[in-house]
C-alpha cells in the first residue's frame, strides 16, 4: 500500500503486482489522509483484457486501478478525459481525438516550435473543478509514450482533433459542445454519471472549444496556438 | 428490445441525455438528448419490450392519435438503434 498525490486528491493505492507502484512512483508522498481508497480484484484485473493484444497482470491491473480512480472522480467534482493536454504560461490546452489521429504528433508540433510547452499529459488527464475554473492533471496514466508532468493548470481551450489534407479550426457552437465532448469523456457506471454529465455542461460554458482538422506540418500547430492562445 | 447494459439516463439543464458509462463510451459517439416523452419510453425499455406494447403504454399516458403515437414510437427506436444503444431479442427486428 502507497500514498500518491494526484490531481490535488491524496489516494491510497494497494496494489497485487509491481507495475503501477513502479509507475506512479513520481507521484508518491509520504503521508496524508487519503481522498479514494483503491484496490482491485483479480476479476477486475481479467476484465481489462483485450481479446487479441496479451498484457501482463501488472499492467491490466494498472488499467484497473486507473479505472476505479475514473469512477470515483465525480465525488471530487472530476473526470477522466481522452486527450492530451499541454500548458504553456499557465494555461492548459486539451486535444481530444481516438488513438491513432494524431495528439501525439501535434504536442510534438508545439514542442518544438514553442519549447516552454510541456506535456501535462499525453492519453488521460484528470479534470477536475476547482474554485469555479476547470484544471487539467498530469497523471502516470499517459499512454504509450508515457508523456507527462506532475503538475496541474487551468485548461484554457480545447480543440477537437480530426485529420485532414489542409488546417483548418472553427469554434464548436456551444450547444454542440457537450456531444462533441462526450466520447472523450469517462462516464462512470454508477449514478455518478449525472455529475459527470453536469461537470460536462460547466465546462462547455467555461472553456473556448474548437474543431480542428489538421495535417502533420507545423502549420498546423502555429493554427491551434494562435486561435487557443489569441482568443476573444 | 431494451435498452443496452451500461447505457444512461441523466437529467441535466432541464434535458434528459442518454450516455455511455464505462467501457461502452468508446464505443459511442455523442450524446442523445430526449424529451419527456423519450424519457417514459427509455424507462419502459429497460425490459425487453415490443415496439406495439411501446405504443400502447405511450397512448396510456397521453392523448395522441394512435397512428402519429407509433410514428413516434418508430422514430425513437431508429435512434436509438442508429446509435447502438438497443438490445434486440433474438430474431427481433425493428
Amino acid at each position: 500500500m502507497a500514498l500518491y498525490r494526484i490531481a490535488d486528491l491524496i489516494i491510497e493505492i494497494t496494489p497485487k503486482y509491481d507495475y503501477t507502484p513502479r509507475m506512479c512512483a513520481p507521484y508518491e508522498i509520504e503521508s496524508g489522509t487519503p481522498d479514494m481508497r483503491i484496490c482491485v480484484r483479480e476479476d477486475e484485473i481479467s476484465a481489462e483484457q483485450a481479446p487479441d493484444v496479451p498484457h501482463s497482470r501488472g499492467y491490466l491491473e494498472s488499467l484497473a486501478i486507473y479505472r476505479k480512480i475514473a469512477e470515483q472522480m465525480a465525488a471530487h467534482q472530476g473526470f477522466l478525459a481522452h486527450g492530451a493536454v499541454i500548458a504553456l504560461d499557465g494555461c492548459a490546452y486539451m486535444f481530444c481525438a481516438p488513438s491513432g489521429t494524431g495528439k501525439t504528433t501535434h504536442l510534438r508540433l508545439w514542442q518544438a516550435l514553442y519549447p516552454d510547452t510541456v506535456v501535462i499529459n499525453g492519453d488521460k488527464p484528470l479534470i477536475r473543478q476547482k474554485d469555479g475554473r476547470m484544471y487539467a492533471y498530469g497523471t502516470p496514466w499517459a499512454g504509450k509514450e508515457g508523456l507527462q508532468t506532475n503538475a496541474g493548470a487551468v485548461l484554457c481551450g480545447i480543440c477537437v482533433l480530426s485529420r485532414a489534407q489542409h488546417n483548418s479550426i472553427t469554434p464548436i457552437a456551444r450547444d454542440q459542445v457537450m456531444a462533441a465532448l462526450a466520447q472523450h469523456v469517462y462516464f462512470p457506471t454508477d449514478q455518478s454519471a449525472a455529475q459527470t454529465l453536469s461537470l460536462l455542461a460547466e465546462l462547455s460554458r467555461s472553456v473556448p472549444v474548437y474543431s480542428l482538422c489538421c495535417n502533420t506540418d507545423a502549420d498546423a500547430a502555429r493554427l491551434s496556438y494562435q486561435t487557443l492562445r489569441h482568443k476573444e | 428490445m431494451k435498452v443496452k447494459q451500461g447505457f444512461v439516463l441523466c437529467e441535466t439543464d432541464g434535458k434528459f441525455v442518454a450516455v455511455a458509462t464505462g467501457k461502452l463510451a468508446g464505443q459511442f459517439h455523442g450524446l442523445i438528448t430526449m424529451n419527456k416523452s423519450g424519457k417514459f419510453l427509455w424507462e419502459q425499455l429497460s425490459e425487453h419490450i415490443s415496439a406495439q406494447e411501446l405504443t400502447e403504454r405511450l397512448l396510456g399516458i397521453c392523448h395522441a392519435d394512435p397512428q402519429a403515437a407509433e410514428r413516434s414510437v418508430h422514430v425513437f427506436l431508429q435512434k436509438m438503434q442508429d446509435a447502438g444503444i438497443l438490445e434486440l431479442a433474438e430474431g427481433e427486428a425493428l
